[in-house]
């Protein structure tokens, strides 16, 4: 990473704070409510029914966040420091890598630690997983790593790309676009396949594919921000 | 340096910018003067490719500009801009970590010089010491252009003097094209060079500012002996008030008859007349 694109990536992490504060805010309040739970139960008043959602899943809105917030107030602040397009399209690549590669190792680390230990045989409860849900459990804990990193870095190049469009017309057509994919699909049985083989390639697919499918469409979406990036107005 | 080949920018009906045409060949300061809405922003931004032309060729150093291909060497600020709320020298350092030719020792002299405290954070330093810390910064950036829109909006009197000491340090530390947009002709006279005046998206004047000085001057006098010298002068505006008579010339100065005086007009009353001030006819 040359230098100027290390820079920028560094401005980019020091200066996604709101994503780090609702982050914490939402581990906070969700770590609060599985000390409850626990307390609960360890005095008896556990219900069988008890189901949790896993802190991991909360991890992600850092890198939701963060590439929300890259494009939408960085950009122009980048540039006002005489950043350079290409040089801001590398460094903000770089930061969601290293969030996604961060939040898919704290994720499994809470999956490991917490989720598989804790609330394993329902003592306390049961927790909804990312690793189980999506099956990437089943493959072993570097998949687990893997597998979640590939698929963060795609919904962060996915937010980012979305977000740096939203100031000209094909942003709402793009966003226009995805409610109609989305609303017109589900209902069709033919259209909802075509939907749910997209969703098992990028989430449920064995590893090689699921992670080739998000690393190949996170660079097509890289690549389609050099245009869009060479026309943005600072 | 810069070229602007028959120019034009609409937006829907509206013509930003008509039809213009400019050469700015050498390094210097520039003053882009001209009223709200006269195409000043809309120039701006065709030459630093934020914008595309609707008809015409703009180039710098040979290289034609539009959003796709933006000049490097072009920095643009507009009036407002924004940085992050970090330490004013954190800002200063990101901005040389940022920039391979960033003179990092104007900056802070610069900043030390205009008292802007660098321990302070973005959002506490005053409107104009955003702005200051701004424009040092895209000062110290050695590109061959920086334009600076309305860099003095918010300014009080003691910023603008400052501002102007800068725009000098600057430009003799780093010669370049600099422009400048401005409506306090006045005070940007004692650092720019050339004027350029802009009024209803076409190009009004290039001119030195000197040269606009010395040609621009008000014959005074009684009307019956003011009239007759008019015939042949570029007569820009004219006052009369009973029978005394102020005609605003731009043109070579004129030896006038006894009982007629020659003054000095003034940038702004030259400005003010030229673009279709009150007494222009």
């Amino acid at each position: 990473m040359n230098k100027r694109v290390w820079a920028i990536a560094k401005l980019n992490f020091k200066n996604i704070k709101t994503a780090y504060f609702i982050t914490g805010l939402l581990l906070v309040m969700m770590i609060a409510q599985i000390i409850v739970d626990v307390v609960l139960a360890m005095m008896g008043e556990y219900l069988v029914e008890n189901v949790g959602i896993s802190l991991g899943w909360f991890l992600w809105a850092a890198v939701a966040l963060a590439a929300v917030l890259i494009p939408a107030k960085n950009f122009k602040r980048v540039a006002n420091l005489g950043g350079k397009r290409d040089g801001f399209r590398r460094g903000s690549l770089a930061v969601y890598a290293a969030l996604s590669g961060g939040t898919a190792l704290a994720s499994a680390v809470v999956y490991y630690a917490l989720d598989r230990t804790m609330f394993q045989d329902g003592k306390y409860g049961y927790m909804l997983s990312a690793p189980d849900i999506f099956g990437w459990a089943a493959h072993g804990a570097a998949a687990v790593f893997f597998q979640q990193f590939a698929f963060l870095l795609l919904l962060a190049m996915f937010i980012h790309t979305l977000t740096s469009i939203q100031d000209k017309w094909y942003g709402w057509a793009a966003d226009t676009a995805l409610v109609t994919v989305i609303s017109v699909f589900t209902p069709i049985a033919p259209l909802r396949a075509v939907l749910a083989r997209f969703f098992r390639a990028i989430l449920f697919a064995p590893p090689a594919l699921q992670i080739a499918s998000c690393l190949i469409l996170a660079a097509a979406l890289y690549a389609l921000s050099k245009p869009i990036y060479a026309k943005k107005v600072v | 340096m810069i070229e602007f080949d028959n120019v034009t920018k609409r937006y829907g009906g509206t013509t930003a910018i008509d039809r213009i045409s400019l050469s700015i060949p050498d390094s210097g300061i520039y003053c882009l003067l001209g009223r709200n809405g006269a195409g000043k922003t809309t120039f701006m931004k065709l030459l630093a490719g934020h914008i595309a032309a609707t008809d015409g060729v703009i180039t710098v150093d040979g290289k034609s500009v539009s959003p796709s291909r933006m000049p490097e060497h072009v920095g643009y600020i507009e009036s407002g801009a924004t940085q992050f709320n970090m330490k004013v020298s954190e800002l200063i350092d990101a901005a040389a970590e940022l920039q391979d030719e960033f003179d990092r020792d104007f900056a802070l002299e610069m900043a030390a010089r205009f008292e802007l405290d660098s321990r302070k954070r973005y959002k506490q330093l005053s409107f104009g010491m955003k702005t200051m810390l701004t424009t040092i910064i895209t000062l110290a950036n050695n590109t061959r252009v920086i334009l600076l829109d309305e860099p003095t909006l918010g300014f009080d009197a003691i910023m603008r003097s400052q501002f102007n000491a800068l725009l000098l340090e600057s430009h003799s530390a780093h010669p370049r094209v600099i422009i400048v947009s401005t409506h306090l002709i006045d005070e940007i006279a004692k650092a720019a060079e050339r004027l350029i005046i802009i009024n209803n998206g076409r190009i009004l004047l290039e001119a030195g500012i000197d040269e606009v000085d010395e040609k621009a001057y008000t014959l005074s006098g009684p009307a019956k002996a003011v009239l007759p010298l008019l015939a042949g002068l570029n007569c820009i505006g004219k006052t009369t008030a009973g029978s005394v008579m102020a005609a605003h010339i731009y043109g070579d100065r004129i030896t006038p008859p006894e009982g007629v005086a020659l003054d000095r007009l003034g940038l702004q009353d030259f400005f003010i007349n030229i673009v279709g001030g009150k007494g222009n006819e």
